[in-house]
């Protein structure tokens, strides 16, 4: 096994693969390679947003880069919404393809559970509408810079990717190395639930940041160190 | 120059894209210090997914504008490649003027206003006949059996209404401070160059490979478009 791994980072809801720049900037300072996209309808693909864009369109974002890149053996992980896309990409990929799965305070949703279903409030904000939009940086805690940037890159989010149930058989829970990461500071009960869920779990790594929910901004040299421990 | 750091990104032709078509140009650049941003158009390669959603030249052309907006992108080296000809002239329509310092045809199209690509290219018939998407055609590579084999693997269908959309042009591509026409072997875009080759506001470049200078020879590649820069 190389010692240069492959990452492919999945961002949260209403961001984009931008938020990942300076960790993927560290990753790949020390020889790894980094594929960063941005999922379709938001950020720079926000041009693309339709009703039909759904769970299963973020998850072919990820499963048909692996393809096309012909990626082995990657290091995937899904910051927030994104533990929605990696465990419904995990499904797509063929064994092999991914070699670790990283949930850095991310949603770990069962089969048939869908996003609104853990967080009602974006259903009761959405309406009739096609997509949801961002929560104020305040909501996690950030102000200054950081606020300044996130509101900058938001845009809003498919409603088809928070209401489609995921569809799991196992594929994720077969994956070599998995590991939860929980950050302390991100002040949303859920993300707690499912690191005491993992931790218990002899099958799950589990990791505890000092940060609020956005890592990436906050502290990527120690979310580039966090994946990297993830990766052996 | 070659001191300063440069944003290049780089648009991909027609049925070929991805990280690993621009991979090599992409790390020579990246080695010497510049930023490179490669990003694949909607309904080809990784982006093959989203075909059905009405892919067609003005979304491919919103595809880069809006990775300069969202990356907040200036002072940039654009280069098209083939296709993207069309790409690249519509795009320096739409981002605000000073956006782009540099502008590469590489082997590309150089369209004139209310031209589609299916005016310009006279074997687009040839080549398309009925078909939507239109599928790769591999005659490209020649004689050069490697470059067939990576051709035939990787190439996607190109959605029909990127090639007959007609390109609105008002002269901002004219107004780029440096612009470069870099031609390979190969009959089919000899025309555009020739049409340049006389204008003094345009630096021209031969390259002696086939249509994929990217793949078929980086370092050379990325020295002219370090040139360009």
């Amino acid at each position: 096994m190389s010692d240069k791994h492959t990452f492919l980072l999945i961002h949260g809801g209403m961001c984009c693969g931008r938020w990942w720049r300076n960790v993927a900037d560290i990753l790949e300072g020390q020889g790894h390679r980094v594929f960063a996209p941005t999922l379709t309808g938001l950020g720079e693909r926000a041009h693309l947003m339709s009703r039909d864009i759904n769970l299963t369109t973020h998850a072919q974002d990820v499963a048909t880069l692996i393809k096309w890149e012909e990626l082995s053996d990657v290091v995937l992980v899904g910051h927030s919404y994104g533990g929605m896309v990696i465990s419904a990409a995990a499904e797509l990929v063929p064994e092999g393809g991914i070699r670790s799965i990283v949930y850095l305070d991310a949603m770990y949703l069962d089969d048939s559970e869908c996003v609104f279903d853990a967080a009602p409030e974006f259903r009761d904000a959405v309406g009739d509408a096609d997509a949801i939009p961002s929560p104020a940086p305040a909501f996690f805690g950030y102000d200054g810079e950081i606020a300044a940037f996130m509101e900058r890159t938001e845009s809003p989010q498919p409603v088809g990717t928070f209401s489609e149930k995921l569809k799991l058989t196992g594929a994720r829970e077969r994956i070599p190395l998995k590991t939860f990461v929980w950050a302390r500071n991100s002040g949303i009960p859920a993300f707690r639930e499912y690191y005491d869920r993992l931790e218990a779990d002899p099958s799950w790594r589990t990791e505890i940041m000092d940060t609020r929910h956005n890592m990436m901004l906050e502290a990527p040299k120690e979310t580039a160190e966090v994946l990297l421990r993830a990766a052996r | 120059m070659a001191a300063k750091s440069t944003t290049f990104v780089l648009s991909h032709g027609a049925w070929w894209g991805g990280d690993w078509f621009w991979r090599d140009v992409a790390d020579l650049l990246r080695a010497e210090g510049h930023r490179v941003f490669a990003p694949t158009l909607t309904g080809i390669g990784s982006r093959e997914h989203l075909q059905g959603s009405g892919v067609n030249l003005s979304m491919q052309i919103l595809d880069i504008v809006n990775l300069i907006k969202w990356e907040d992108l200036t002072d940039i080296v654009l280069v098209g490649h083939s296709y993207s000809g069309m790409v690249v002239s519509g795009v320096a329509e739409r981002v605000p003027e000073g956006t782009i310092r540099s502008i590469v045809y590489l082997d590309a199209f150089l369209p004139e206003d209310g031209q589609s690509l299916s005016d310009i290219a006279s074997n687009f018939k040839d080549l398309a006949g009925d078909h939507d998407p239109v599928p790769p055609p591999v005659f490209f590579a020649g004689d050069n059996e490697a470059l067939k084999s990576i051709l035939e693997k990787k190439g996607t269908p190109h959605p029909r209404g990127c090639f007959e959309e007609r390109i609105k042009l008002s002269g901002a591509r004219e107004r780029i401070p440096l612009k470069t026409y870099v031609l390979a072997e190969g009959p089919i875009f000899t025309a555009f160059f020739e049409k340049v080759q006389s204008d003094p506001s345009w630096r021209t470049e031969t390259i002696a490979c086939g249509h994929f200078p990217m793949l078929e020879a980086p370092e050379k590649t990325a020295e002219i478009l370090i040139r360009a820069a």
